[in-house]
């Protein structure tokens, strides 16, 4: 198999993949398989726009050949883009496109519960379907809610918006943070069992202080105004 | 003259982080001026056993890589005002920071404080190495089972090939019943297989664990363990104190359920 089977191409937002005219296909589909294993470690788990390039491909063969690139590496295809739109700018654009798309559709939700030392960052709000354990921190330039217990380390508005809120089922943090205040909890005592009722909480900031308060009503009447 | 001091073991599960706080707060209770440092990159816990893990906001990789300044991430004891925390981080691992950056961030500490701890993480990689690159003394733990002295031995020589000439022994979790029935090693014993200099033995008590769950170290309370402990941090100061007997029971109400039980 001639090393120049395949010969990969990228920008930052994309990557070109000029195939071999003339090699059969399932000589091509190894080629691609190890060209992608290889670089793997390179790409990471990088969101990216492709290219076929230099081949005639079949919807069908378009598919054999994404799945092979899925499964050798971590990078996920969001979309692809035509030979002749190839260009840097086309590039970026059709891949912000696609991200907003995968933003709208699926939202910014986590699943699952955020244990120590794990840090979820996000650009935009975020609703976490789990517990925030203590030691693990929630980092969000919007909102942040935790349909869960939350005992480790909120940041809210962490691009300095003040309006942010925080709000969880269960609200015993080691910290929060919105905008540039901060509070610390009182350290409760380690021998309790962890087990905390459900006590829906919400934190904002009100006269350059942060509140905590109880979910009702007046509350968030008084959050809104 | 300001002590670098590193706490290591080996073993896990031996007593290194809660032997750390016991020193640094005894020191403290002398009237020292200590700082702890947690070296145990991704798995911090000193700052729990004292009680502090509210207060973080930087930590020692922070300061390693120059996100923050030394003075930023030292946190002051609740109790003490002359011990101060420094923490590590909970989201890097022990890769974060290099030995010579080690170096560097005790080299800044030892201007300010009397004594320098560090809390060494279990085994013998890259976290064990940056602990140990700035020490000039090791304090080696261990506890009377076999595992955990073979584990030390182990310690010990790498210790005197990163060339640190001063190695004492703090024997943790002696329980003097067991030693009696001849079912554990006695810390005569494990000195004598380890062959460095005692420094001290601490019984194996609830009152440690106890007050660790409510980040409060026991030294310096009436309990056997907390008085093992401040005699321990006496010898580190260069005083010659007696070795404890740990075989006494230390509160009353011990005395008499054991006089009672003796009937």
């Amino acid at each position: 198999m001639g090393s120049n089977a395949v010969i990969l191409k990228s920008n930052p937002y994309g990557i070109v993949l000029i195939l071999d005219p003339e090699l059969p296909f399932e000589e091509l589909r190894q080629a691609v398989a190890e060209k992608f294993r290889m670089s793997a470690g390179f790409f990471k788990n990088a969101k990216l726009a492709l290219t076929f390039q230099g081949r005639v491909l079949t919807k069908e063969q378009e598919r054999i050949l994404l799945d092979e690139i899925v499964q050798n590496s971590k990078i996920q295809i969001l979309c692809l883009v035509d030979e002749k739109k190839e260009s840097a700018e086309y590039y970026k654009k059709a891949v912000m496109q696609a991200l907003e798309k995968q933003d709208r559709e699926e939202g910014q939700f986590y699943r699952g519960t955020l244990r120590s030392g794990q840090v979820l960052e996000t650009e935009t709000s975020v609703v976490i379907l789990g517990d925030v354990n203590p030691g693990a921190q929630v980092i969000s330039k919007g909102n942040i809610v935790v349909l869960g217990c939350c005992m480790g380390n909120l940041y809210a508005g962490a691009s300095g918006n003040a309006g942010c809120f925080a709000a969880a089922l269960t609200m015993k943090p080691m910290q929060v943070r919105i905008a540039d205040k901060m509070a610390r909890s009182a350290i409760v005592k380690k021998a309790d069992t962890g087990e905390y009722p459900i006590d829906p909480r919400i934190v904002f900031l009100k006269d350059g202080h942060l509140q905590i308060r109880p979910i009702t009503s007046e509350n968030l009447c008084e959050f809104l105004t | 003259m300001s002590e670098v001091i590193v706490i290591t073991s080996g073993k896990g599960g031996v007593g290194k982080t809660t032997s750390a706080a016991n020193i640094g707060c005894g020191l403290a209770r002398l009237n020292k001026k200590v700082v702890l440092v947690d070296t145990d990159i991704g798995l911090r816990n000193l700052d729990v056993v004292m009680g502090l893990e509210n207060r973080i906001i930087y930590n020692l990789v922070d300061v390693a890589e120059g996100n923050c300044r030394l003075k930023q991430a030292l946190i002051r004891d609740k109790h003490y005002s002359s011990l101060y925390l420094l923490p590590s981080a909970q989201a890097r691992d022990k890769s974060a920071v290099t030995p010579e950056q080690m170096i560097k961030l005790t080299e800044s500490l030892t201007p300010l404080f009397d004594y320098v701890i560090l809390d060494c993480p279990a085994g013998i990689e890259q976290g064990f190495r940056n602990a140990v690159a700035p020490a000039k003394r090791a304090i080696v733990t261990t506890t009377p089972e076999v595992s955990s002295i073979r584990d030390a031995d182990r310690i010990i020589g790498l210790l005197e090939g990163a060339g640190i000439k001063q190695i004492d022994l703090l024997v943790n979790r002696v329980r003097m019943d067991m030693v009696r029935r001849g079912e554990m090693m006695s810390v005569e014993d494990v000195v004598d297989i380890l062959a460095v200099n005692l420094l001290g033995a601490v019984p194996d008590e609830e009152s440690v664990v106890i007050a660790a769950n409510h980040g409060e170290p026991v030294v310096g309370s009436d309990t056997l363990a907390g008085q093992a402990y401040l005699n321990i941090c006496r010898r580190i100061c260069g005083e010659t104190v007696p070795l404890l007997d740990l075989s006494s029971s230390s509160s009353w109400l011990k005395k008499v359920s054991a006089f009672l039980k003796r009937r």
